[in-house]
Parts: structure tokens; sequence; C-alpha cells
């Protein structure tokens, strides 16, 4: 067992870092490899995602720690509660920041699909936020369940725990490869491998995360659930792309 | 990518988005370090406010905006008849 300990002052530092990291990333990428839209098109997507993903991930966070919200609502807290620090989830953020775009580029007018420039982004974002949230420990509502394996860590209440932070960086840095391999993809279609693979994993992972359950699983798998059906569906209603490659 | 070229509802947008996270930082900071009733608490809850009422202002101006205007290529809808008669 390998003793950490939890040190929540760290979780905002590497949080602000992986905003900072996947925006780089992202200048870098758009600069190497161009963009399909204009440069003001691009601003409102960006815009757009990132109302979404405040909206999305805030709400999902809040709903994810249901009793307590429901505790501070009977206790007239829920001001308090909503402008509370905690309570943000990347999958709300991911599934947020989409329809965000999605409704941006309706209203607009943009018909590109435009999530591709942000794969590598996000995949380099998010893992070094989890640094964060591993050094965070028990503050951060992301530690595993216990275990007996021989990586197991001990975030300070003396219970060895899945470091399932650290499992996360290792499937960002799979789907950052997987997602940027060099292969006639249609537009778009990046984006999509990215989102059904991180939701498929925290679909499964968070069975290694003692939260509370509704229908067997926790609010942020049955998150998960509901954008993979989107995918799936979005899939099965705009089929043209794979025919485009198949000319290609 | 220039910062230039983006219209003023999303710099307006970005910029809100980015004080509402700052904030949470803020408020996260002080609350880890168990020093809640800091300034930094008091200015990160501020700033959620003030961040989540300019985001939701803006859009709404933004939505009215394009909607009277007809930007981006949609129907003019509230003053349509009236343009019709002029």
């Amino acid at each position: 067992m390998i003793p950490l300990g939890s040190h929540p002052v760290w979780h905002p530092v590497f949080e602000s870092l992986g905003y900072a990291a996947g925006y780089a990333v992202f200048r870098r990428i758009r600069a190497r490899r161009g963009d399909i839209i204009g440069e003001p098109q691009r601003w409102t997507v960006i815009a757009a995602a990132a109302v979404g993903a405040l909206a999305g991930s805030r709400l999902l966070g809040l709903a994810e720690q249901w009793p307590t919200v429901i505790a501070a609502m009977r206790a007239g807290h829920m001001m308090s509660l909503l402008f509370s620090p905690g309570g943000k989830t990347i999958v709300g953020g991911l599934l947020g920041g989409w329809l965000g775009v999605e409704l941006a580029k309706r209203i607009t007018g943009i018909r590109s699909r435009t999530g591709d420039l942000f794969v590598l982004p996000l995949c380099v974002g998010i893992a070094v936020g989890r640094i964060g949230c591993f050094l965070a420990g028990l503050a951060d509502d992301t530690y595993g369940k216990a275990t007996s394996l021989p990586w197991a860590v001990d975030f300070g209440d003396h219970v060895p725990r899945h470091p399932v932070q650290l499992y996360e960086i290792l499937v960002l840095a799979l789907l950052a490869w997987i997602a940027t391999r060099p292969a006639a993809l249609p537009e778009g279609a990046r984006f999509r491998i990215f989102m059904a693979g991180y939701l498929a994993w925290r679909l499964a992972i968070d069975f290694l995360k003692p939260q509370p359950l509704i229908g067997g699983m926790n609010l942020i798998q049955w998150a998960c659930v509901a954008g993979l059906c989107a995918l799936g569906i979005e899939r099965l209603r705009s089929p043209e792309p794979s025919r485009e490659v198949a000319r290609a | 990518m220039s910062w230039k070229d983006a219209s003023v509802t999303s710099k307006v947008l970005i910029v809100f988005t980015v004080v509402f996270f700052v904030s949470l930082g803020l408020c996260g900071i002080s609350m880890a370090t168990k020093f809640e009733n800091l300034p930094s608490a008091v200015l990160g809850l501020l700033g959620m406010i003030v961040s989540v009422i300019g985001i939701v202002i803006t859009l709404i101006v933004a939505l009215i905006h394009r909607v009277v205007t007809g930007r981006g290529g949609r129907p003019q809808t509230l003053f349509k008849n009236r343009d019709d008669k002029e």
C-alpha cells in the first residue's frame, strides 16, 4: 500500500493547469492542422462549449450528490449548495459542452463537424486535472473502493484503495493515441470515438467508486448511458460520413 | 488564433466562464485550507454569482439580437410582418 494522504489544495491548481494545457494543445494543433471553420465560428464553438461544460458539469455534479442536495433543500440551504466549490463532474462537462456546441451550431447555421480539434486537448486537460483529483484524495469524490492489490493507495484513512484517477490517466493516453492516429476518418469521427470511449470507460470504472446508487448505478453512469445512446442515435441518423470515406 | 476575431457574445461568454471557474477555484482553495471566512471565499462566491448572472443575461441578449436582426440567415421572426408592410 502506498501512503499518500489527502492534499485538496492541489486540486484547483491542477484543474487550472489542465485548462491551460488543454488550450495550449488546442492552439498548437489548430495551427498545425488548420481548421474547417473560420476563426469567428471557432470562437463561437469554444464559447458554447465552455458555457455548456460549465452548466453540465455543475448540474450533474450536484445531481450526483443527491442525498446532500435533498438535505440542503429541506434545510433551505439550496443557494449555498449551488455555489459551493465541490460538485463538478467531467462527464457532465463533456455532455453539456457537446450539447452547447450543437445548439450554438444550429442557431448560428454552422453545419460542419467541429469536435475533432478538441480530442487531444480534452485528453491532455482531463489527464492533468486528474493528477489534482489523485492528490486531493478523500476530499475529492473521485477516489476508488478498497482493494488488496499491491498498488493500492492510502489517502489518509488507512484503507487501501484503487487509484482510479491514475487508471483514468492511462486510459486517456490510450484514447488520445487511438483518436489521433493517421487514418482516413470522416469529419467528427475522432470526437465521437473519444466520447464513446470515455463514456464507456466511466460507465465501467465508476463501479469501483463508492457513490450513492440509483437502480444499481450512480448518476454519472446513467449520464454515460444516456450519452452513449445519444451517440448511437446520432450515428444511425447520419450514416453519410461512412459512405464518404468509402468513396474516398 | 486571434482573440480579436471572436464576436462580442463569444468574448463575454468566455470571460464569464473563466471568471466562474477561477471563482470556484478560489472557494475551493479557501475550503480546502479550512479558512472559509477568508476574502478569497467571499470573492469566489461573488465571482460565481456575477458570472452566472452575466452568462444568463448575455445569452438572452444574444438570442434576442439574433431574432431581431436575423443574422446568420435566420428569418426576422419578430418584425417580419412589420417589415413586409414597409
